[in-house]
């Protein structure tokens, strides 16, 4: 080994006892991000909010709640344009004008004609 | 877990604690690994605010990295020269041509207070110059090799290169470092000799 080589040895090992010092504010600047990365990955991850379309069927109970209430809503227009024939018919075996119980007579809960409430003598 | 628990404890193990939210297990990974990888970035850049971007830069890279670290693959000294060293070669590709080293002040401390010490920062401040007028791989290979004392097998790691090439970077960067320093003998206290 040349003399030159065994001077460079010795400014090498010199070098490693001589090793730039880490500046105060870097240490704190490594240690913060450290934290920063650290509170970011123990944070719980945030459910995403459901989509407006996903709220609005939330409101009326899903899919199978606005189902049925389109059903209830197509069935109630069908029975007042296409059968009043019907309802009367319910209406009138539900709740008959003229049916005489314990000797009293009904009055229709359709009636406004309160004329016709009266004793029965019979 | 407090400080101390952690003052044995390997590297990885450290590294998967931090990833586990243990704040101390960061602490004494930085204490271990900053001043290598500060020293490193010094070395390679020349520039004490550069090397510290580039320490805080490779340290943030692996806080993050740390929820996959899979422990046992790969040493986390050896991964984080790795990334220094690619920093720094990043850098200096970027950098416009550079202001020769002896004249900046930011290597040298301001106020030395004794002849030895400014001595010895002449001979380091020297040898930094010298350093710098290598070729960015023979620089690296050297700074690794003789400053930071890793063996060649792991220099080729980080390198991405053989052992022989390493040997041979070295051995051309030495060559090179002894004749760039003949001319300094006055700072390197060899005039007498």
């Amino acid at each position: 080994m040349s003399d030159e080589t065994t001077k460079l040895d010795a400014l090498f090992a010199e070098a490693r006892g001589d090793a730039p010092k880490v500046p105060d504010p870097l240490m704190t600047r490594v240690l913060a991000d450290a934290a920063s990365v650290s509170a970011a990955e123990q944070a719980p991850t945030p459910q995403p909010a459901p989509a407006r379309k996903g709220r609005i069927l939330g409101w009326f109970g899903g899919w199978a709640g606005v189902a049925g209430l389109s059903t209830a809503a197509a069935a109630g227009v069908f029975i007042g344009f296409a059968a009043p024939q019907g309802v009367n018919s319910v209406a009138a075996a539900v709740s008959p004008a003229t049916s005489s119980i314990y000797g009293l007579t009904a009055v229709s809960a359709f009636s406004s004609d309160f004329d016709d409430w009266s004793l029965d003598d019979g | 877990m407090p400080f101390d628990a952690f003052a044995g404890a390997p590297n990885d193990a450290l590294l998967i604690a931090f990833a586990n939210g243990d704040a101390a297990a960061a602490s004494v990974l930085a204490q271990r690994l900053l001043p290598r990888v500060y020293a490193q970035a010094t070395r390679m850049l020349g520039d004490r605010s550069e090397a510290e971007d580039v320490a805080q830069d490779a340290m943030m890279r692996l806080w993050k990295i740390a929820p996959d670290w899979r422990q046992g693959e790969a040493q986390i000294t050896t991964w984080l020269y790795r990334v220094v060293a690619n920093l720094c070669t990043d850098r200096l590709r970027q950098r416009r041509p550079s202001v020769p080293i002896e004249e900046r002040d930011d290597l040298a401390d301001s106020a030395p207070s004794q002849v030895k010490t400014l001595m010895l920062h002449d001979r380091q401040a020297a040898l930094q110059a010298a350093l710098m007028e290598l070729p960015e791989r023979q620089r690296q290979a050297v700074i690794l090799r003789h400053l930071e004392g890793l063996p060649n097998p792991e220099i080729a790691q980080i390198m991405d290169i053989g052992v022989e090439a390493v040997e041979s970077l070295t051995a051309r960067g030495k060559r090179s470092l002894v004749a760039l320093l003949e001319g300094r003998k006055t700072e390197l206290g060899y005039e007498d000799e």
